[in-house]
């Protein structure tokens, strides 16, 4: 070590060894601290609150007056840490006993004081983006994933959450929908460790139904704050990875000087938030005899029933021909329990701050034999080994694990006959519908529930160590290391005796997946206030970030018993494809910011980040995206400062690039496929290319233009913040459709069913536009206290180019999305349906139904037949999202209403389409009760038919327009005088419902659902979705 | 100077990771084309892969020999029906003639017999720069050439006018680069022919174990015939090339029936063993497609799809039905009624009943019509494998897509043709019927009559054979009219108009590609 010390750490010195003198001269005085504690904006004197002198024990509470007296012999100065519920905490200077103090609080719900950004924090009044914070009584909510917490208190982000099969997937999009292929998720960033949320790293591909997000392994329970970077001068600095939006999450660590140990425990009920009105047996008999003589096949179904009867008996089971029948969603719907136990510790010492948590968390299913399991533990450590030198380190760990509905379930739920009983007479269950019993979508669904293994497990590792050192006073370096570690096992086991797995003999399989994600990150911060007025902050850096992840799935069929199910996976007599995979990522980055502040009151920011990633072909690996914005704090300046009733007005304004590379990584290689064929009986291994090569494939580029501004009346009472953006997103990454005739379909030989050619190309152009508000205020801050927080945003969203020449793309032939050039991405392509079809009037259907009481459509063009150019394009715009939040306070009571609505978008109901075919193969819903016959004609419900053509037409299309009491929770926190003398900080009671009313005119389980999960593409489409649910619970927050 | 060591070590940290390097893309699950096609064995593995949509190599997907030729396009003729376990509507509307442009099944048909051929042209392209066995790399060509020359008459039969794409591409990388003009059929067929002659002189007669399966000069002389024979027929009407039919099959047919070929080509003398899986690629098969059991799904799923599915122990999804219709008092008339007694392979073709495997009980479908006492609905048994009855999806049993029995009829219908039916004609057609337990056609008959019997003769043989619907466009009745609208319409399929033989083109094909015209009538 050196021991000769710079000029600059020698003055230091001195200045420490002066000051201990001073400590132990003054040691073994008493002095007493008196004074008051009210809130800034009303100056209510507040009870309870309490005061502790930074970095020790000692500590006091105010009285009902709002007084207090603290005794110590602690030397001066010192510092108070003055702390309340509601409030944020403050820290007052004590250099003498002085006369008593008044001490303003600030409500902590009001605009919070730093803010986390990219690479940083800053106060909130030197931000030049656009940046919204999750309000602190929403982060409370008994949810199971971060991004639902976003719905509703976020303006501008559209969360929904599309299955209700638990620790399931919600799609996220912030600020509309930037990308076609390349995905809409926006970044997290979790204690500085930027994810993006890929659910195929906790997919090993084995387990069918829904996807389980990666980010639940995260409990909500962790979490300290939530910001969201909406605009290009907050997203910039992550350049190629920010065009959606980014979200910065930041756990719980300890405070200084404190010690507490926090158990939240709760448990709660779900259940079905509806079910769907289904025909009874008889019912069902009926339309199915009547179907068959809409279809002139009566003679032909006499016949058919004779045979299922008998076969029925055969498999020792009776048809109900006449009676209820079984109801299948009774049968399979629950009230499921939710249990969370969270246990957390905060210590500090002035050195060091600590965070530990452990949350259990056990959530099952509406649906019987399906759950969700977390277990999950948390590090966070800040040591300040000295002034110059601090380590801070952020680790997770979690182990999930989830039983889920095998993808079948649900639609079988509604379309198995009700005349089939579950059982048959010995007691097993029946395996198949006898009406289309090949068809594996009529499976006996609770047999499969019951019986079907489908799990997934997760364990979680993410966390990272970083060292900042002050090489300067004002320049610092900080270097950070990471990783991300997933492992994921999948396993399923379709026994002989479910019929999925009856014609294979049994089948096992079992995936695994490991993906390891490193991060280091160089950074350098120079921060200087030059003069009392040049405020300057400039933060350089290099960042480096790879990802491995090599997956393997084993696979048998044909096995003697069911005994061992995928646990002895070499029993299996029929061998079934394997196989493993490995792929890698790697970005590479450069990074710089110029914070500007003149007088604080004229902000500049300049960004600039060079991202190279490898997904890119060899002429385009390295992007480039500045961004620069400017911010007026009009406020300060004089001619304003005497306006006493405002007291915040600031004005932004910013512009700048982003980019999203969000595609498998080869993208750009003309990759070969694996293509199996056997001779002389031997399997041999054939090689064809699977994809193009494009060596200029690049990145996708956003510009976006914010003007922004922040206002506060009142003493910020009343707080507005409102933004208009333009989104103009370029070279998206497209799947362009290319001529089947080039050979290029079937690159995936294990998904060739009617797969369009496509080529990844950088092509065609989309725009967003949008408004947000976001209005906080205080309406009483009195004993009772009451605020209110209202957001309302809105996109349009506007596809402008799909490629050369190409106006139109369907991605998925079978269901009814489209994109449409000039219309919103989730649009829908449709049959106009027309009435149905009365006796004298021309048939007008593309399907065989044509005889009086069939489906009618509309001849769009005129042509006097029904063709696929009749077909119209339905816009589908996203909706506007309100938020509206009231807190109440009284005493002890806190009392929170959370409702949320969407407004405006639209759902297709795949299930009610099919549930009104009335072929009498599967059930029909209530509707075709008032189906049409001769003796109801005024009817717009078709009469049923055996065999129809499907036909994707607006009448199954709904609105998806909800509003709904997300969250209302009931607190009461006992009394600290009470609590006290068991040595109790806090001792808080809360009853909560989640979902507990939604007001809708959608018919299905729920307007949020989607099939297709996250992908925007295809959204909106509801094809035997999980339902979601409504949960009532009840719980204790104990701190000591 | 000592901050000097913490700007060192950043820049360590920065310079250790090359950013070149690092951002290369050096896949370890995955070749790419660059690394690839260098040795002989790359040569056969680009050939190997042209065979794949053959029998899908255990993807579990319909491929084109693997069930998707049935829902895409047997399944609309009058011997095949969607059964209760075929719920696909595409597939339901195809059976009853009233196809749209939008049907994925004929748009998977589209798409994978373009992805085969693709993959043709990669080998047919690669191969000749590999520097490897000259032998080797002539006969892998004539592969590629003869499966390309198959999935082209299979193209230009359902569509008509096709693009005839023949070359690989690397350098494309926008869709206007793959955008293709249909091509004349007549054109589409010249190529056929080209890509068949060369096949056949670069292809070997036989194969021995580990390549038996393969395409040999046989092979490709009895598929040049039937595409002779196909091109003389209608629509294209080429009557000359019936001649070119006789030669041609005449050299691939064995001396014993008055051919040249040196292939070891006979009928089988049970016709129940041609199907068997213990009997595979014996003397009567000139190509199929290969099947495997109990192989990572490379077993063909026909099998379990045409099985009853009440049958305890044994499980079928029965979505391949006879059809059965209406026919005046005959309430239930199928082509199962057309055999006459005798006719062996009415028993070799269907099943009536089938036998449990784990009870030993019978279970059939009783027909419920009283004029038909104790008879049973038929099902498809040309699948069937015996040894595979615990997982009937994998069934051993091979798909033919030529052999010896059709090309003795691709003879005897184009020696019919031009000379009238002549001995040669009755022998090639009675070495067929007498192996099925049937007696010589009446002497005697004319020139019509003589085609009428071959072609219901044709009819029973190749039944669920793939060849129905190309029969039905291709036949003519005596006045040299197309029999494909009232064949349909006598069997209840109402829809049939003659704008219907040939397919719409896929949607999603005009879409994506601006020189594609749509057939007329969709």
């Amino acid at each position: 070590m050196n021991f000769i010390l710079p000029k600059s750490r020698k003055k230091s010195f001195l200045l420490m060894l002066l000051t201990c003198v001073s400590f132990s001269f003054y040691a073994q005085t008493e002095n007493t601290i008196k004074g008051k504690v009210v809130a800034e904006a009303s100056a209510e004197t507040q009870v309870g609150v309490i005061i502790r002198i930074k970095g020790t024990s000692v500590a006091t509470t105010t009285d009902v007056n709002g007084n207090f007296e603290l005794k110590t012999t602690e030397p001066f100065p010192f510092t108070l840490l003055i702390s309340y519920i509601g409030f944020q905490t403050k820290e007052v200077e004590i250099y003498e006993a002085e006369d008593p103090l008044e001490i303003k609080l600030q409500a902590s719900n009001v605009l919070k004081e730093v803010v986390v950004v990219g690479y940083g924090e800053q106060n909130r009044k030197d931000v030049t983006g656009s940046i919204s914070s999750v309000p602190t009584e929403l982060k409370s909510q008994p949810v199971v994933s971060i991004e639902r917490l976003l719905q509703g208190s976020v303006a501008g982000a559209q969360v929904t959450q599309v299955s209700g099969q638990p620790g399931a997937g919600v799609s996220v999009s912030i600020r509309g929908y930037n990308s076609i292929n390349a995905g809409n998720d926006p970044l997290y960033v979790i204690d500085g460790y930027p994810i993006y949320n890929d659910y195929t790293v906790g997919n090993a591909g084995v387990t069918g139904g829904p996807q389980i997000n990666p980010l639940s392994s995260i409990p909500t329970s962790d979490i300290e704050s939530i910001e969201v970077l909406k605009d290009a001068s907050a997203t910039a600095i992550y350049g190629s990875r920010g065009a959606n939006g980014v979200v910065i999450v930041t756990t719980k660590k300890g405070k200084d000087s404190t010690f507490s140990v926090t158990y939240d425990e709760y448990t709660g009920v779900s259940s079905v938030i509806r079910e769907i009105p289904l025909l009874n047996a008889g019912q069902f008999w009926k339309l199915r005899e009547q179907a068959a003589i809409n279809t002139g096949t009566y003679g032909a179904l006499l016949g058919a029933n004779a045979s299922i009867i008998a076969s029925a008996k055969n498999q020792g089971y009776n048809l109900d021909t006449s009676g209820q029948g079984t109801n299948w969603q009774k049968a399979a719907f629950r009230n499921a329990i939710t249990q969370s136990h969270n246990l957390s510790i905060m210590s500090g010492t002035d050195k060091t701050k600590l965070g530990v948590s452990f949350n259990y968390f056990n959530q099952d299913g509406v649906l019987i034999n399906t759950n969700f399991i977390r277990y999950a533990g948390r590090i966070n450590v800040e040591h300040n080994y000295s002034k110059k030198f601090k380590l801070t380190a952020s680790i997770n760990a979690s182990n999930i694990s989830a039983n889920v509905a095998p993808a079948n379930v649900v639609p079988d739920l509604l379309f198995t006959p009700p005349s089939v009983p579950i059982y048959n007479s010995s007691g097993s269950y029946v395996i198949q519908s006898p009406f289309e019993a090949a068809n594996p979508t009529i499976a006996n669904p609770i047999n499969t529930l019951v019986n079907e293994i489908n799990q997934t497990k997760t364990n979680r590792f993410l966390g990272n160590v970083s060292a900042q050192y002050k090489i300067l006073p004002n320049l610092t370096a900080k270097i950070l290391v990471g990783a991300d570690v997933t492992d994921n096992v999948q396993n399923q086991y379709l026994p002989t005796t479910i019929s999925e797995g009856a014609a294979l003999g049994g089948y096992a399989a079992i995936g695994s997946q490991f993906t390891t994600n490193w991060l280091n990150e160089n950074t350098l911060t120079y921060s200087k206030v030059i003069k009392k007025i040049h405020k300057l902050n400039v933060l350089g850096g290099f960042t480096a970030q790879q990802s491995i992840t090599e997956g393997s799935i084993t696979a048998a069929a044909g096995f003697p018993n069911n005994l061992s199910t995928f646990n002895n996976i070499g029993s299996g007599v029929s061998a079934q494809p394997v196989s493993s995979s490995a792929s890698e990522w790697a970005l590479a980055s450069f990074l710089g910011r110029v914070n500007y502040g003149l007088k604080d009151k004229y902000l500049v920011t300049v960004t600039l980040r060079a991202d190279g990633s490898s997904r890119f072909g060899p002429n385009n690996k390295w992007g480039y995206f500045p961004s620069i914005a400017v911010a007026w704090n009009a406020h300060q300046e004089d001619f304003l400062k005497d306006i006493k009733w405002l007291s915040n007005l600031k004005l932004r304004g910013s512009v700048g690039n982003t980019g999203n590379q969000s595609i498998p990584p080869y993208s750009s290689l003309s990759q070969l496929g694996y293509y199996r064929y056997n001779f002389s009986n031997t399997t041999v291994a054939g090689y064809a290319p699977q994809t193009a090569y494009n060596p200029n494939l690049g990145w996708e580029q956003t510009t976006q233009t914010d003007f922004g501004t922040d206002l506060g009346f009142l003493k910020n009472r009343i707080a507005v913040t409102a933004d208009v953006y333009y989104k103009l997103t370029t070279n998206l990454l497209l799947s362009e459709p290319v001529s089947g005739t080039s050979g290029l379909s079937y690159y995936n030989a294990t998904n060739n069913a009617g797969q369009t050619s496509t080529i990844f190309q950088n092509t065609g152009a989309m725009e967003n536009k949008g408004y947000e508000v976001a209005v906080l205020t205080q309406n009483l801050i009195n004993k009772f206290k009451w605020n209110t927080t209202f957001l309302i945003s809105e996109n349009f969203n506007k596809i402008l180019s799909l490629g050369d020449g190409i106006s139109q793309e369907i991605p998925n032939t079978s269901q009814p999305s489209v994109l449409q050039v000039g219309a919103p991405i989730g649009s829908f392509l449709v049959y106009k349906t027309n009435g149905v079809i009365q006796p004298g009037e021309t048939p007008l259907t593309p399907t065989k139904d044509t005889k009086p009481g069939g489906q009618q459509y509309v001849d769009v063009n005129g042509d006097g037949k029904i063709t696929t150019a009749d077909q119209v394009v339905l816009k589908n715009n996203p909706p506007v999202i309100l938020g509206l939040t009231n807190t109440f306070k009284y005493g002890g009571f806190d009392l929170t209403v959370f409702l949320q609505a969407s407004i405006g978008g639209l759902i297709y109901n795949a299930n009610e389409a099919t549930l009104e075919e009335g072929t009498g193969y599967l059930n029909s819903s209530t509707v075709m009760l008032n189906g049409y016959s001769a003796t109801n004609t005024n009817t717009s419900v078709k009469s049923p038919y055996q065999d129809p053509t499907v036909t994707i037409s607006n009448r199954f299309i709904e609105s998806a327009s909800y509003g709904r009491l997300k969250n209302i929770t009931l607190g009461y926190t006992v009394p600290l005088k009470i609590t006290e003398k068991a040595k109790i900080k806090s001792l808080r009671f809360y009853v909560s419902a989640q979902n507990l009313l939604t007001w809708t005119k959608y018919t299905g389980f729920d307007p949020e659902a989607s099939s297709n999960g996250q992908s925007l593409i295809n959204k909106g489409y509801d094809s035997g979705t999980y339902p979601n649910s409504k949960m009532f619970l009840g719980g204790v927050t104990v701190t000591f | 100077m000592k901050n000097l060591k913490y700007v060192v070590f950043t820049t360590i940290a920065i310079s250790t990771i090359s950013c070149k390097k690092f951002l290369e893309e050096t896949p370890q699950g995955i070749i790419t084309t660059q690394n690839f096609y260098k040795t002989q064995s790359d040569a056969i593995a680009a050939t190997d892969a042209v065979y794949f949509f053959l029998n899908a190599g255990g993807t579990g997907e319909q491929t084109l020999y693997n069930v998707l030729l049935s829902t895409g396009m047997d399944m609309a003729t009058d011997d095949v029906d969607p059964g209760p376990g075929a719920s696909n509507a595409d597939v339901r509307s195809l059976s009853v003639l009233s196809t749209v442009s939008t049907n994925r099944t004929t748009f998977q048909l589209w798409q994978q017999h373009y992805a085969a051929i693709g993959m043709a042209n990669v080998a047919l392209a690669k191969i000749p720069g590999i520097a490897m066995d000259s032998t080797l790399k002539a006969r892998l060509l004539g592969e590629s050439k003869f499966l390309r020359a198959l999935y082209y008459f299979n193209l230009v039969r359902l569509w008509g006018d096709v693009p005839l794409v023949l070359e690989y591409n690397p350098s494309a990388v926008t869709a206007s680069d793959y955008a293709v003009a249909r091509t004349p059929s007549t054109q589409v067929y010249a190529q056929i022919e080209t890509d068949l002659t060369q096949a056949a002189a670069a292809l070997p007669n036989s194969y021995s174990s580990p390549d038996v399966g393969r395409a040999t000069k046989g092979a490709a002389l009895a598929l040049l015939a039937k595409v002779y024979l196909t091109t003389a027929s209608l629509p294209l009407n080429i009557t000359g090339n019936y001649q070119l039919a006789v030669n041609t099959a005449l050299e691939a047919m064995s001396p014993a029936d008055g051919g040249s070929g040196a292939f070891g080509y006979a009928l089988q003398s049970n016709y129940a063993n041609v199907f068997l899986p213990a009997f595979k690629n014996n003397s009567e098969h000139i190509f199929s497609a290969q099947f495997k059991s109990l192989s990572q799904g490379q077993g063909n799923n026909q099998n379990g799809r045409a099985i009853y599915n009440g049958v305890p122990g044994l499980s079928g999804s029965y979505a391949e039905q006879v059809r059965f219709y209406k026919n005046g008092s005959d309430n239930y008339f199928s082509i199962y009624k057309l055999y006459q007694p005798g006719d062996k392979r009415k028993r070799a073709s269907f099943f009536t009943f089938y036998i449990s495997p784990t009870n030993g009980k019978k279970y059939a479908l009783p027909i419920t019509n009283p004029a038909f006492p104790n008879d049973s609905t038929p099902f498809f048994s040309k699948a069937w494998d015996p040894n595979s009855t615990g997982i009937t999806s994998e069934s051993a049993a091979n798909v033919a897509i030529l052999r010896y029995a059709e090309l003795l009829l691709i003879h005897a219908e184009a020696e019919n043709e031009i000379n009238g039916p002549d001995a040669v004609a009755y022998t090639s057609l009675n070495k067929v019927r007498n192996r099925a337990g049937l007696p010589d056609l009446t002497a005697g008959l004319t020139q019509a009559q003589f085609r009428d019997s071959l072609y219901l003769d044709r009819r029973l043989e190749l039944v669920w054979e793939y060849q129905r619907w190309f029969d039905l466009i291709r036949e003519k009745d005596a006045s040299g009219n197309p029999i494909f609208t009232a064949s349909l319409h006598a069997v209840g399929k109402n829809n049939a108009q003659p704008f219907r033989a040939l397919y719409p083109i896929p949607q999603n094909e005009l879409s994506a590609n601006p020189k594609m015209t749509q057939n007329p009538g969709f």
